[in-house]
């Protein structure tokens, strides 16, 4: 396995990159660019949950299968995706546990009349559970 | 808090304000009714000021959303714990 280390242009930020399969069978490079400011990172495969504590704030892709997780606010981490290419409509935000491998689904960004999301909870069946599957694939081991 | 002022902050740092107020909350929710509402009464006060700060633009059903929140809170209507409005920042 390869792996790379350079400095973000953007958060001047070490960047690692190294080639792996990620969850979801997709094959990507693990990139994890911690913003010095905001503390969030873009997670694309397997992290133990522990690394950042009891309870971490996570804002998901559910199309691309990755999340930025470690953020002081959901909005920090929906800003990291959205850098790196994710579309607004597509980020999900939750709250995860590691001792108790708990995921709530509580976030601001999450409310969103427009498309029926009227409370911070993502009320749509199907989207809680492709939350549930990325955090659990990436974070709980 | 005047609207001059609060539009110098970054949309994080407003958020973060609204947290501290949120986190005022969760220390007097049930023990002082007073403080409690006078907590929630600043946060929705800076929420308003989201509102009309135009770097809420795309997000103004976000900001209200969470005013609803405040406001049910507000009316006793939610009597939960309310650190979950901090946990959904």
């Amino acid at each position: 396995m390869t792996l790379e280390i350079f400095r973000s242009a953007s958060y001047n930020s070490l960047v690692f990159r190294c080639g792996a399969a990620v969850a979801q069978g997709t094959v990507n490079p693990l990139v994890v660019g911690s913003n010095p400011t905001t503390g969030a990172m873009i997670i694309r495969e397997k992290t133990p949950l522990n690394t950042f504590g009891d309870f971490i704030k996570v804002v998901v892709d559910i199309e691309r299968n990755i999340l930025s997780a470690g953020c002081e606010l959901h909005i920090d981490c929906a800003e990291e995706l959205e850098k790196d290419g994710s579309q607004l409509a597509n980020l999900w935000g939750a709250n995860a546990y590691s001792k108790t491998k708990q995921i709530d689904f509580v976030s601001f960004i999450n409310i969103r009349p427009a498309i029926g999301n009227r409370t911070m909870e993502i009320e749509n069946p199907e989207i809680r559970k492709k939350v549930e599957v990325i955090i659990q694939n990436i974070l709980f081991q | 808090m005047n609207l001059d002022r609060w539009k110098t902050f970054t949309k994080s740092q407003q958020l973060l304000m609204i947290g501290s107020e949120i986190m005022r909350a969760v220390v007097w929710q049930h023990k002082d009714d007073e403080k409690f509402l006078g907590a929630l009464e600043r946060g929705m006060h800076l929420i308003k000021l989201c509102q009309l700060d135009e770097k809420w633009q795309n997000a103004k059903a976000m900001l209200a959303g969470l005013q609803e929140e405040f406001q049910k809170f507000s009316a006793k209507s939610r009597v939960d714990d309310i650190s979950v409005l901090y946990r959904a920042l």
